[in-house]
């Protein structure tokens, strides 16, 4: 091979078909999604960020938190369960065979349970096809219900995996590809308190030990105290917050934008390709914490 | 004909040639002040980066170390640090190699020496504006390797067209009519990065592509520019170095040629992200064209093993050290790619410290080894200066390969335990237990960064005290960095043909286009044929 001419044309040659493999077919496949409306829920998704959390993106970018911080929820497989919305008219054999069932829920002769009922769980797919067909046969209306399998959804950090829809409207988007931190694509539904960010932002230590989180002093001002206590103030367990001098710790608007994007990182709307359940809001959890109505309802 | 005759004849034919054209020295110092100043930009550079590194795998120990400073926070500092090591020294370093290997191999001189000075000179202010804007909080933090600020983009793509075009104009010069294996790859890297950079330029910061898609680009970019821009001038400078130190001719141009092309069409791919979120056709691309890599990479180590024949030993002296690293790293991390790209392990490697260790083989293992090891053949021939001391060479070796080779091991193990906690579902381990062990192993990096610093200053040090002694001490004579190495200057002149045969010999008196064709049509088949030969006898 001693053309230059020829080695010019192969080179060229490999650069278009890398260009086609991985340019343009991802972005034929990819660039042109649009935010639709969900079939199964009637909402639209996703919606674009409210101003606060639009504006945040902007200092998760600035400060590299992506270096540490993945936003991707992975999924290894599905397992099913079975929910019979309808007994039908045939209650006999229903009867009969709810009380076969392994759990012993049901004891023969007494009154059909009150629908939605679920009657089995934790099926593969071929084992849940094939017991829907049975109860299907005796009348009953039976649904089947997928549950999203993996380590991370098991930890809480979604109900389902993310797709490629979920990132529509950001830009830049921060996948990440380290978990030096937890996952944060759904840290919103995990702390939806925006104080409790803001505490953790200026000293991760105080909320999380052991954390080796930076802290992000640098977004929040220090006032002295003596020109009274400021409304906005960083407050711990009711307790005002100060820094190594005794200062008050006020967060400055960049801090406000970084906090609501993190209560903005919230999907609990399940989607058209990765079905699922959202999860029930936790009532304990609320409690405890008080979200920012403003910010966390805007974005939903 | 009598082989001692075809020998004699072959040696003062190689002799009168280079009297003739451009010599060998000619040329050399016309690379002299480009080389020189890519070389020591680059030096600096990795100081820089590695000085990144450091402060960062301290903060592992105290997180608020120097946290009030907002241009100092972890994030921006792991993005500086990484352009700084990918555009401040893999870059410039893989200009100079290629500079040089360009101009020596085509047997010109390289084309407007001060023109490309200019280029690398704005260059480096686009590697320092870049640098700058992320610790300014600019920097495209999400995608890796391409952190640049959008405004530091057009300022290297412009510098790089400058040096870039000026290298394409010296290998458009050659005198010599049959290309090595080296010019191949060199070529491909000079045309592939300005693709690459602009489409990634222009797609993630001029005219954004829509969400995942940018993710995609991005990862396509990471890879091009680790297998196909840094990886082919790594690999240009091993085809080179090799069968050159050991006087040997290389064993198979054609599998040679067909491990060029299987990298060139597949190593553009290998490796991209397998994340959650992109289509899976793509990460199940990705992971074919790895096992492709995977069997090139394996061919060019058989080749370069037939290559050494019955001088295997002669790999680990010192003068080789840095290039058979290079290689075995190489190797290692084709290997390792493709084992990487099966389902299973990707699962468990996935967003794991396992990445960095594969990005530590393939930059400091493979790439960093090749150029520092070409850097050190290349300073005294371009500085008519021997290395001031050798002995300095050696430590630089053993401090660099020791530090990544640390670096790799750490990352690689903590990821593979990080991988294993994350992914059990059977027992769910709490993540703060996880992050307790991936702490451990970022701790112990630090040790790895400490050992990489010094290891760039000592380089930075050669660097600086051969210069100083090729500019003020007036010492005019090419010598080999290491004693043992020093051959007889006829001899060593004749070497520089060695790799790439006959084409010295081809009569190029005239020296332009049209005749180079003629000559190497009529004259070289027979003399091509005597040359291997003689090559091959040769003890």
């Amino acid at each position: 091979m001693n053309n230059g001419v020829l080695l010019f044309f192969g080179v060229l040659f490999a650069m278009i078909s890398s260009w086609f493999s991985f340019v343009h077919s991802p972005q034929l496949q990819l660039g042109n999604q649009v935010p639709e409306q969900e079939e199964a829920t009637g909402k639209t998704f996703p919606l674009p960020r409210a101003g606060a959390a639009y504006r945040g993106l902007e200092v998760y970018r600035q400060n590299g938190c992506v270096s540490c911080h993945t936003q991707q929820v992975r999924q290894k497989s599905y397992r099913f369960s079975l929910v019979a919305d309808n007994w039908g008219t045939n209650t006999a054999q229903i009867g009969e065979a709810l009380s076969s069932l392994a759990d012993g829920r049901f004891k023969k002769g007494s009154a059909l349970p009150s629908a939605p009922f679920p009657i089995q769980e934790d099926l593969l797919l071929v084992e849940a096809n094939r017991i829907a067909g049975r109860w299907l046969d005796k009348g009953a209306a039976v649904r089947r219900v997928n549950h999203p399998v993996d380590a991370d959804i098991q930890r809480g950090w979604g109900f389902r995996r993310t797709v490629a829809r979920d990132y529509l409207l950001d830009q830049p988007t921060m996948l990440g590809s380290q978990r030096i931190g937890p996952d944060l694509s759904n840290i919103g539904n995990r702390r939806p308190d925006a104080n409790w960010h803001l505490l953790h932002l200026f000293q991760p230590r105080k909320v999380v030990p052991n954390s080796v989180m930076p802290s992000y002093s640098y977004l929040f001002e220090k006032r002295d105290l003596r020109g009274g206590q400021d409304a906005n103030a960083l407050r711990h367990k009711g307790k005002l917050v100060t820094d190594g001098q005794g200062r008050q710790v006020i967060p400055k608007p960049a801090a406000r934008d970084l906090a609501a994007y993190l209560i903005s990182l919230r999907l609990d709307q399940p989607v058209f390709e990765a079905p699922g359940l959202p999860p029930q809001p936790d009532k304990s959890d609320k409690a405890n914490s008080q979200p920012i109505k403003s910010q966390a309802e805007q974005t939903k | 004909m009598s082989e001692t005759d075809s020998i004699a004849k072959d040696f003062s034919a190689a002799t009168a040639d280079l009297s003739k054209e451009t010599s060998v020295r000619e040329l050399d110092r016309s690379c002299r002040m480009p080389v020189l100043f890519l070389l020591w930009k680059s030096a600096g550079w990795l100081f820089l980066g590695s000085l990144f590194a450091l402060l960062n795998s301290f903060r592992f120990y105290d997180p608020d170390f120097l946290s009030h400073y907002s241009w100092l926070t972890y994030g921006r500092v792991q993005a500086a640090g990484s352009a700084a090591f990918i555009y401040g020294f893999a870059l410039q370093s893989a200009m100079a190699a290629a500079l040089w290997l360009l101009a020596r191999m085509g047997r010109t001189a390289l084309a407007q020496p001060g023109y490309v000075c200019l280029g690398i000179a704005f260059w480096n202010f686009g590697v320092l504006a870049g640098v700058v804007g992320i610790l300014a909080g600019d920097g495209a933090t999400s995608y890796e390797f391409f952190e640049l600020p959008k405004y530091a983009v057009p300022i290297l793509f412009v510098a790089y067209s400058i040096v870039g075009g000026l290298a394409f104009v010296t290998f458009w010069q050659r005198q010599a009519g049959e290309l090595y294996v080296s010019q191949w790859f060199l070529f491909a890297a000079l045309l592939w990065f300005p693709w690459i950079f602009s489409a990634a330029g222009l797609l993630l910061h001029f005219y954004p592509v829509r969400g995942v898609a940018q993710a995609v680009i991005a990862g396509w970019y990471a890879a091009g520019l680790k297998t196909l821009v840094l990886g082919s001038v790594g690999l240009a400078v091993i085809f080179y170095l090799i069968p050159k130190l050991l006087r040997r001719p290389l064993h198979s141009r054609y599998l040679a040629l067909f491990s060029f092309w299987l990298l060139l069409f597949f190593g553009n791919g290998a490796g991209i992200l397998s994340g959650a979120t992109v289509p899976s056709w793509i990460s199940g691309l990705s992971a074919v064209m790895s096992f492709f890599v995977c069997f090139a990479a394996i061919m060019i180590g058989w080749n370069l093993y037939l290559t050494t024949g019955n001088q295997m030993h002669r790999l680990w002296q010192p003068d080789f050290r840095f290039v058979s690293l290079s290689l075995l790293s190489f190797l290692l991390a084709g290997i390792l790619g493709a084992v990487n790209a099966l389902n299973g392990v990707a699962e468990l490697t996935q967003f794991t410290l396992v990445l960095p260790a594969l990005n530590h083989l393939v930059l400091g293992g493979f790439f960093s080894m090749a150029v520092f090891g070409i850097a050190y053949y290349l300073l005294p021939r371009i500085l008519d200066a021997e290395w001031p001391d050798p002995k300095l060479a050696n430590w630089h070796f053993w401090i660099a390969s020791l530090g990544w080779g640390f670096l790799i091991a750490v990352n690689g193990a903590g990821g593979l335990i990080q991988g294993r906690e994350m992914s059990h579902t059977s027992i769910l381990i709490p993540f703060a237990a996880i992050m307790d062990w991936t702490v451990f192993f970022n701790r112990l990096a630090i040790f790895g960064w400490l050992l990489l610093l010094g290891s760039s200053l000592l380089f930075l040090a050669n660097i600086e005290r051969i210069a100083y002694r090729a500019f003020f001490c007036g010492e005019k004579r090419i010598l080999s960095w290491l004693p043992n190495a020093e051959v007889p200057k006829a001899v060593e002149k004749r070497t520089t043909t060695a790799p790439a045969p006959p084409r010295a010999k081809a009569k190029k008196k005239e020296s332009k286009k049209t005749t180079r064709k003629k000559t190497a049509a009529k004259t070289t088949a027979a003399k091509r044929k005597q040359a291997k030969k003689a090559a091959k006898k040769k003890p």
